[in-house]
């Protein structure tokens, strides 16, 4: 029994490793928003490849690429941006892996959310960091039921290979969005303790004069939310904090856009059609300042 | 330290190595709660403070009750007893307490809301009453006077290792002193059913790792308010796919107890068996968490009469038994509600049953109705371990009904019916095996079957997060 049965796992491994290493399983992603950090992380830490613009941010920052296909930025951009997570863990990433990109951008919006240590534990753990490198069917993207599940989206042809489409209408449905609106309008209405705002730009200023140190330009950039939200105690009171100490480090700004111009599916993240709009802004911005 | 964590794999391997060696052998059972306490105290060496004073007590008020003034016995006992639930209302009740009873800002309210949770309390406090009563029970029989050593030094290291031993120590099964303590002995390291060990191990890292881990995710959305978000079907299916979820995690957790425990020699008590294939809900609290309710069966509700005093008092006791039940999963009280709900059941049930029995031979359409029945009711009951504010259930319900006409959001609904799939295998697989216990199938198809679960854990586990049961 035991015999066969771990000869039989043996068996599948090894199979299952050529299949992965032989076939690229673009349709593949996480299977849920945790899983989809990591693979967005794993895809940048195994990478061949080197990217000079980096972004770090939230779920926010997140939509930016993640709903539109690659072309949307330039080949040397990497958007280490993660739902659920903050920008420290973008940062630690980075940092972690002795990284030093051109230009760093950092979202604004999500300020107050701290690095998560599991994630980067379960990233660089000392165990599974070597043997993901090696073993690409241990890596989460090639998890056989996420494999399986997305199969279907390999006949459409890969999005990334394709020009980008037009995107008419909206994602959301709109009593979804009043709610989650509703949720987030109070969330947002009053600001933060002033002495929390100062320890989370504490926290930041460190990871900002590393990357200074070794030659990174530092960009602030902030995504525009519902108009209701916009000018919300909160905003405000980051937008402000975060200027006042990071001008004087010479950090660059990608100033929010008027967000009258915008369409959130539930408050704060940009519906596909705005992700384009605010692309434009965002490349336009970034070429008038000599950014990119 | 979670299972699923490369220490705690460390720590079984050393433990395991340092455990056969020959010249270790006579303190083998030392070796363990060196290793238990090293396992307890990992990540807040502080906690280790309130379990030896739990161990202190139990050692001392068991060994009383037995070698103690034959006259004052029964208040030792008590006094065991009181004590470990003392200990338990105040770490465990104290926050309910605070946030109930006292106003916002109120100083004592303040202190009660922030005591801190020991994990694994509710576990450890109930084996010490387990020790104790079972003293008590048995003081003048001289299978259960074995139970309490003559020796204090024995009977302390017996009861610290009965309490302590790490597979169990934080989320069960819940030990009975009179199951496990009577299997302290020397143990050998060719006396290891592998095989048994290696089965209990697979199947408990593949329900943990590959299936709860994964749902756990995709039922993040019953939370309040990304719930209003989503239409009634995805509602329904993530309600279902969080029943199959807590039973992968923690039937998952108990098998890898069992595992584990079985590479030292000692069998832990089944605490799952197959539950979601219950007709009715008396059968299923014979399968769901075994130890719990064999325990409130052992140790409240015989003591409280059991059916020994007439049918109305035996519906009393029943509910009186799933509120204190559903109190002991946490503090709040949509545990309370979820008791009640559980209490009210079995008494229906009971009160049916007393005047409609059974059919002795129910066919399968019969079989397979009052399955479903008690699969709904147990399903939606879980709304209240997984919304612990009463009105966020309220909402969810509503929702149900109110977001008909949402589309749905299918990626969560094929997600969940993957992941859920090989639990509903697992239960008929297991009908299966009941109907043909000696059926070639079974014997030539499991090593594969293991095989294949192995390479899941590998390659298909979730992002690993703590077991639901540590929070009780």
């Amino acid at each position: 029994m035991l015999k066969k049965s771990l000869l039989t796992a043996l068996l599948l491994l090894i199979g299952y490793e050529v299949l992965m290493r032989s076939v690229d399983a673009w349709w593949s992603t996480g299977q849920n928003a945790p899983q989809s950090s990591v693979v967005r992380a794993h895809n940048f830490i195994y990478s061949p490849q080197t990217y000079d613009h980096i972004m770090v941010g939230s779920s926010i920052g997140n939509r930016i690429t993640s709903k539109v296909p690659a072309d949307s930025l330039p080949d040397s951009f990497y958007n280490l941006s993660f739902g659920g997570q903050s920008i420290f863990d973008g940062l630690l990433i980075l940092q972690n892996m002795d990284y030093k990109p051109k230009v760093l951008f950092i979202e604004m919006n999500v300020l107050m959310r701290n690095a998560d240590p599991e994630l980067q534990a379960s990233l660089f753990s000392p165990i599974m960091y070597p043997v993901k490198r090696v073993m690409h069917s241990w890596r989460e993207r090639n998890q056989p039921l996420g494999v399986l599940a997305r199969l279907p989206l390999a006949f459409d042809g890969n999005p990334d290979l394709q020009p980008a489409g037009v995107i008419t209408g909206l994602e959301r449905s709109e009593d979804a969005y009043k709610t989650m609106l509703g949720v987030q309008m109070e969330n947002q209405q009053n600001a933060y303790p002033e002495n929390y705002v100062t320890d989370q730009i504490t926290k930041l200023k460190p990871f900002v004069e590393y990357f200074q140190n070794i030659g990174t330009t530092v960009v602030f950039f902030e995504v525009p939310v519902d108009p209701k939200i916009c000018e919300l105690a909160a905003p405000v009171q980051l937008r402000t904090k975060i200027k006042e100490a990071f001008l004087p480090l010479n950090c660059k700004f990608i100033d929010m856009p008027a967000c009258d111009d915008y369409l959130t599916t539930d408050g704060t993240h940009l519906e596909k059609i705005s992700v384009y709009k605010y692309l434009q802004y965002f490349r336009s911005e970034a070429k008038r300042q000599n950014i990119l | 330290m979670l299972f699923n964590s490369f220490e705690f794999v460390a720590l079984v391997l050393v433990s395991l190595f340092v455990y056969y060696l020959p010249f270790v052998r006579k303190v083998q059972v030392p070796v363990l709660i060196a290793a238990s306490l090293f396992f307890y105290g990992y990540t807040n060496p502080a906690l280790l403070i309130l379990f030896l004073v739990s161990v202190v007590i139990n050692v001392t008020t068991s060994y009383l009750v037995v070698h103690g003034l034959p006259a004052r016995r029964r208040l030792y006992a008590t006094l065991g007893v009181v004590i470990n639930l003392l200990i338990l209302a105040f770490f465990k009740y104290s926050p309910l307490v605070g946030r109930t009873f006292f106003p916002p800002g109120h100083s004592v309210g303040e202190f009660l809301t922030y005591v801190p949770l020991p994990i694994g309390i509710s576990f450890f406090t109930f084996e010490g009453i387990s020790l104790v009563v079972d003293a008590y029970k048995g003081r003048d029989i001289p299978a259960y006077r074995s139970l309490v050593a003559k020796s204090v030094v024995k009977h302390t290291i017996n009861t610290t290792f009965f309490v302590a031993f790490f597979p169990h120590l934080v989320a069960g099964p819940i030990l009975k002193a009179h199951d496990f303590i009577p299997q302290i002995r020397e143990k050998f390291f060719t006396e290891i059913d592998w095989t048994y060990c290696y089965k209990a191990l697979v199947t408990g890292y593949f329900l943990k790792m590959v299936i709860a881990d994964q749902l756990n995710h995709h039922t993040f959305w019953i939370q309040y308010p990304y719930f209003e978000t989503h239409s009634s079907f995805v509602l329904l299916t993530l309600l279902f796919g969080y029943s199959i979820q807590i039973f992968a995690d923690f039937a998952g957790y108990s098998l890898i107890a069992i595992g584990v425990a079985g590479l030292f020699g000692y069998r832990l008590m089944q605490n799952f068996n197959y539950p979601y294939i219950s007709t009715s809900f008396s059968e299923f609290w014979r399968r769901w968490h075994i130890s719990l309710s064999t325990f409130l069966k052992e140790y409240l509700y015989i003591p409280l009469g059991g059916n020994r005093k007439g049918p109305y008092r035996t519906y009393f006791n029943l509910m009186l038994t799933m509120v204190l039940g559903g109190l002991w999963h946490g503090a709040a009280w949509s545990y309370a509600v979820w008791g009640t709900f559980h209490g009210l059941a079995l008494a229906l049930e009971r009160f049916w049953r007393d005047r409609h029995p059974a059919p002795k031979n129910p066919s399968l359409v019969y079989q397979i109705g009052s399955g479903f029945v008690v699969f709904f009711f147990v399903t939606f009951a879980w709304l209240l371990f997984k919304l612990t504010d009463f009105n966020h259930v309220i909402q969810y319900i509503q929702a149900i009904f109110n977001n008909t006409g949402m589309s749905s959001y299918m990626a969560i609904v094929v997600y969940v019916a993957l992941y859920t799939f090989p639990v509903v295998l697992y239960h008929f697989y297991y009908l299966f095996k009941m109907q043909y216990p000696t059926h070639r199938l079974s014997q030539t198809f499991e090593p594969y079957l293991y095989g294949f679960m192995f390479f899941m854990i590998v390659t298909n586990s979730g992002i690993g997060t703590d077991f639901i049961y540590f929070q009780f």
